[in-house]
């Protein structure tokens, strides 16, 4: 049983180690201070019975850009807890917060292209659309999907270059 | 200041010291080095000049220089307050934050009401925790400046911190009262975060009546829904009204149904109308499990888990876990499983229910606020293949975990093994078997069982990981590092791990390596661990004056209470322990040579004579490795350097821009020789032990470490603190806790016969004479401790009333008694040994790894410690029929690569890590 709830700063320890453990993708714990300090409602954990985070999405708002909008940082699901719909719901629980909290009209993300399962996962189960390719994204060299999916009511603005 | 004064520039030369300053703020080094000596070319005793440059100079990486100057500067202008400030900013910029505060205060004193200092002063008085102070100046800044928002904010906080919570309410409310409504409510995120800020205050102020009415009044105003109904939820809680209370969980957990934190109570009736409101919540069908019983309890269960080996999810076993802690419910899993095993192997798919009307849910009803989406769970995925599994092959999977779980290591083998048999592409099959290997203590057949999980998928960084951490329990650290280097930066080696505070990494390295007594390397990255959480302390610097300009309160007060506490983490705790039992054994053999060539002795002699030529040959074969990869290391750096040289040649003919980017330093001291060359380890560890006593006190670990650790100083009065710590913590007949009282008060006995190390370093103080009364302390608390027997008598009574709780209980007693009266060894052994009937058949039942690791630390004991050969054998044959897969013991059952991986590994390494597994 998994349970997924709003981190907390206690948390973020523990998601980093969550990263390290899932992706090449990582951050020092400054990093994660600072989105929890900015943006303490965007972020989200899934805590196993243990108490161990398993999962976890990291979020921020593009303030700067013409049209206010919320940015997925990161999002890993060890492999060990898979299957368990966690990373929609750790999605779905960014996305709410973002457009209740901070009024984005979308939201945007970074992909690696050979990353099938994410990309299934955002298209089909989340809405969101692939607007872009970034060559390079990685620093293994490897591309990026830029994706965004609109919030209701809002349209996606016309396309441009990606702002992260 | 008097016109006379040589410290007063003209005022040309004063324009050109402002450009020095302006030069600084904007960050134009060069430049304003330029200027400052133009004004010290015509006044060369200028004190704020040469303060300033000395600043500009700390930019530039000139530590010692910038100190001279400021210190000069200071020394001819003692009355300026810009060389105080001055030198406050760089014992700040060098983290001596209590030298900084000084600083500024002096500033102060010569001008009052600079806000620029107070700002400074106030940040370093937060981050310092000196929070009467930080209330004071900042009272002085908001006095200064009432106009300023972040002045407001900042002296509540201030308050609220010094734990005066209705004066911070005031605050806020008079800051309210100060403005426009317009402008408050302006900027609508910000103000929200105030109001549920100001909701906190009266909360925990404890007015939860008055908290609910403030948020209740502001309700359209406050953006973060969850936030407020969490907190309107505990309110209400406290406020005993818990009809409404009950209400707002039940809106809370229509926004998540995973949340059982929400959902709080796990009564029957509660969770059974919220699975009828929640009908796809994995929550609302695995909570009643944790109470039902019997029929009920197997009904519930087999339905909650054919969905889950339908959808072939492979968390089902950890879902399940706790419930093992029943041994009525551990029985039933078992059979449930083997049930429907059967099922499967007849009829090829899971029964559909049968009298298990809780077995249909609803799967066709949409929940009642249409958010299904996020209640569901993850689809298929796009190519659903042969690594999804079957039910067949998730019960089986799902079976072997359980079998490891009850003990029962061969069934959970073949189980696994039949389910890698029938689906081979499944990975979970090979991390299973890893896990089952690595319980029964055959670490390197667990190691190749993950490495073969991970050539599965090489994109999968988690099962890389975690094949890399059983590599490094398996005492192969070569290996461990290049995985884990499959995924990092190119070229950047370990240290990519080092930036990025990857502590797993450090933890099981470090661990590794002094398994091996390599000591320089295991200090180096427990170290490593040490030094990322000062820089996390360090890095709530930053976030002080930001938190106030962005109103996210809440969060910042949360940082500073993670940041109090902060060194309690599990991280730094096992850090902390590996470096003090690092020291220790630098301390008991400075060279580290002595120990490893004994316990090498004691391995040969264990060993059959065939054994012990294969072995010789293995040593010499690594001793030749060693000294080849010696020679390929130096031969490597010095091409390096030489291409460095040249390097630096042509940066110059590139021009300045470079040099004032060093490029990353390289580390001086790679594998950490001079940490293990250090001249006073116990001194080192005792820093370790301080701050591990101040914020780990409840972990018993901590006064074990810190009792050896003041024993072989001597310091008794610390040593006895230790032990009584560790007795509130787990009282006296924890056996580990005996072991301490009993080589406490034996340490007293003989005083004077233990002089400090004989070492010729000088830096350890030579043993003083307890004083007097000291003295008198100490022997008053033994008295106390041992109740007015004598420790003899203590220790006797002690074992006939514990001794026979558990092998380790027994253990601490035949070590004691040995350590009292040495020549009571081949007894003591002889009240080891007699345990292996009772003990050692308990053991073996649930042939847990805490248990192997007993029995191993028993062995140790009697070879080691007792000087027992062969009652030492007599017990390892006993534990060699017992633990069939261990590696120590060279069990039996082991598989046949494992022990041609394992010869030649040194026994002492399994030892010790086995050791660490029971910590």
């Amino acid at each position: 049983m998994v349970c997924v709830r709003p981190a907390t700063v206690d948390d973020l320890l523990g998601m980093q180690r969550c990263n390290l453990l899932c992706l090449p993708e990582n951050y020092q714990l400054k990093y994660y201070f600072y989105h929890m300090l900015t943006w303490p409602q965007l972020l989200f954990v899934a805590e196993d019975f243990s108490g161990k985070i398993v999962g976890y999405v990291l979020a921020k708002m593009e303030e700067e850009s013409s049209e206010v909008h919320g940015h997925i940082t990161s999002l890993a699901v060890a492999r060990t807890h898979r299957k368990l719909g966690m990373a929609t719901m750790l999605m779905s629980a960014a996305h709410r917060a973002m457009e209740e909290v901070f009024d984005a009209r979308y939201v945007s993300l970074h992909v690696r292209v050979s990353n099938k399962g994410a990309l299934h996962l955002y298209t089909i189960s989340l809405g969101y659309r692939i607007s872009d390719t970034e060559a390079k994204y990685y620093a293994d060299g490897e591309d990026a999907y830029y994706m965004q999916k609109p919030f209701r009511g809002h349209i996606l603005p016309a396309h441009k270059k990606s702002d992260s | 200041m008097a016109s006379k004064d040589p410290q007063q520039l003209p005022a040309k030369d004063a324009s050109t010291f402002r450009t020095v300053v302006k030069c600084y703020e904007t960050k134009q080094y060069k430049k304003g080095i330029k200027a400052a000596d133009q004004i010290l070319k015509k006044f060369p005793e200028h004190g704020e000049t040469l303060a300033m440059k000395g600043l500009i100079l700390n930019c530039l990486e000139k530590k010692a220089e910038a100190f001279e100057l400021v210190r000069k500067g200071l020394k001819v202008h003692l009355k300026s307050y810009v060389c105080w400030h001055v030198y406050g900013l760089l014992y700040r910029a060098d983290n001596n934050y209590d030298e900084a505060i000084k600083c500024y205060k002096n500033a102060l004193r010569i001008d009052k009401e600079n806000v620029q200092i107070l700002r400074d002063l106030a940040l370093l008085q937060v981050q310092m925790r000196d929070l009467s102070g930080f209330v004071e100046t900042r009272h002085t800044l908001l006095q200064q400046k009432p106009a300023a928002r972040g002045n407001w904010i900042s002296f509540a906080v201030a308050h609220h911190l010094n734990g005066n919570h209705e004066v911070a309410v005031n605050v806020i409310k008079g800051y309210e009262g100060s403005v426009e409504v317009s402008e408050l409510t302006a900027e609508a995120y910000e103000h929200s975060e105030m109001l549920l800020y100001k909701a906190s205050l009266l909360e925990e102020g404890g007015k939860p009546q008055a908290a609910l009415e403030q948020l209740d009044a502001s309700k359209n105003q406050i953006r973060d829904r969850i936030g407020m109904l969490e907190t309107r939820a505990r309110l209400l809680l406290k406020l005993e009204r818990f009809d409404e209370a009950q209400q707002q969980y039940r809106s809370l957990l229509k926004l998540n149904t995973e949340n059982h934190k929400s959902s709080g109570s796990s009564s029957s009736s509660c969770t059974q109308s919220f699975r009828s409101s929640f009908p796809r919540s994995d929550c609302a069908r695995r909570l009643p499990l944790d109470f039902k019983e019997g029929t009920d309890f197997e009904e519930a269960a087999e339905a909650y888990v054919k969905r889950f080996l339908d959808k072939g999810v492979p968390s089902l076993f950890a879902h399940m876990k706790p419930l093992y802690r029943s041994k009525e419910k551990t029985a039933a899993l078992g059979v449930i499983f083997q049930r429907l095993l059967s099922h499967l192997e007849a009829h090829g798919s899971l029964p559909t229910s049968t009298g298990a009307p809780a077995s249909t849910p609803t799967e066709s009803k949409p929940s009642p606020n249409g958010n299904s989406a996020t209640q569901n769970s993850a689809p298929a995925s796009p190519e659903a293949d042969a690594a999804d599994g079957t039910p067949q092959a998730w019960t089986l999977y799902y079976l072997a975990q359980h079998y490891d779980q009850t003990g029962q290591t061969a069934r959970a083998l073949e189980t696994i093994e039949l389910c890698i048999h029938d689906y081979p592409a499944l990975m979970g099959g090979y991390i299973t078997k890893a896990k089952i290997l690595k319980h029964a203590g055959d670490l390197q057949s667990a190691a190749a069982a993950a490495d073969q999980a991970r050539s599965m998928d090489t994109a999968d960084r988690y099962i890389n990981s975690q094949a890399a951490k059983w590599m490094f329990r398996a005492g192969q650290i070569e290996k461990a590092e290049a995985t884990v280097l499959l995924f990092t930066k190119e070229g950047d080696g370990t240290s990519n791990l080092t930036d990025m505070q990857c502590m797993w990494y450090e933890i099981e390295c470090g661990r590794a390596h002094l398994a091996k007594q390599h000591y320089g390397k295991a200090l180096k990255n427990f170290l490593a661990v040490d030094k990322h959480f000062a820089d996390f302390v360090e890095d709530q610097f930053d976030f002080h004056g930001y938190c106030t300009r962005k109103m996210t309160l809440r969060a910042y007060i949360a940082l500073l209470r993670t940041e109090d506490d902060i060194y309690h983490h599990p991280y730094f705790f096992k850090a902390a322990s590996g470096a003090i039992e690092t020291y220790l054994q630098l301390d008991a053999s400075p060279s580290g040579s002595n120990k490893s060539s004994e316990a090498e002795a004691a391995k040969l002699a264990a060993m059959s004579a065939d054994e012990r030529k294969r072995h010789k040959a293995q040593q010499r074969k690594e001793a030749q490795k060693k000294r080849k990869e010696q020679e390929a290391k130096e031969k490597a750096a010095a091409d390096e350097a030489a291409a460095a040289a040249s390097k630096d040649k042509a940066g110059k003919g590139a021009g300045a821009k470079k040099a004032a980017t060093p490029a990353k330093e390289k580390d001086p001291d790679p594998d950490g020789e001079q940490l293990a060359a250090t001249q006073d380890p116990l001194g080192e560890a005792m820093k370790l032990v301080q701050r591990l006593r101040q914020h780990s006190g409840d972990r018993l670990g901590t006064h074990k470490l810190a009792c050896d650790v003041y024993l072989r100083r001597h310091r008794l009065l610390l040593a006895l603190k230790a032990v009584n710590n560790a007795i509130a913590l787990e009282g006296t007949s924890h056996p580990d806790v005996h072991s301490m009282v009993v080589r406490t008060c034996s340490a007293a006995e003989s005083p004077s016969t233990t002089p400090a190390s004989p070492q010729a370093d000088g830096t350890s103080k030579p043993q003083q004479e307890l004083p007097e009364v000291a003295e008198e302390v100490v022997r008053e608390q033994i008295t106390k401790l041992l109740g007015g027997t004598s420790l003899q008598q203590y220790h006797q009574q002690w074992t006939a009333e514990h001794a026979d709780r558990s092998l380790r209980h027994r253990a601490s007693a035949a070590e004691m008694g040995a350590l009292l009266d040495p020549s009571q060894s081949t007894a003591a052994a002889g009240l080891l040994l007699e345990s292996q009937k009772d003990l050692l058949e308990e053991a073996s039942v649930t042939n847990s790894k805490a248990a192997q690791a007993d029995c191993v630390a028993v062995h140790q004991l009697l070879q080691s410690r007792l000087h027992q050969p062969a009652a030492a054998q007599h017990w390892w044959q006993r534990c060699q029929s017992v633990f069939r897969w261990s590696e120590y013991f060279d069990g039996p059952d082991r598989l046949e690569d494992a022990r041609a991986l394992a010869n030649g590994t040194a026994a002492e390494d399994m030892q010790k890590l086995i050791l660490e597994e029971k910590q």
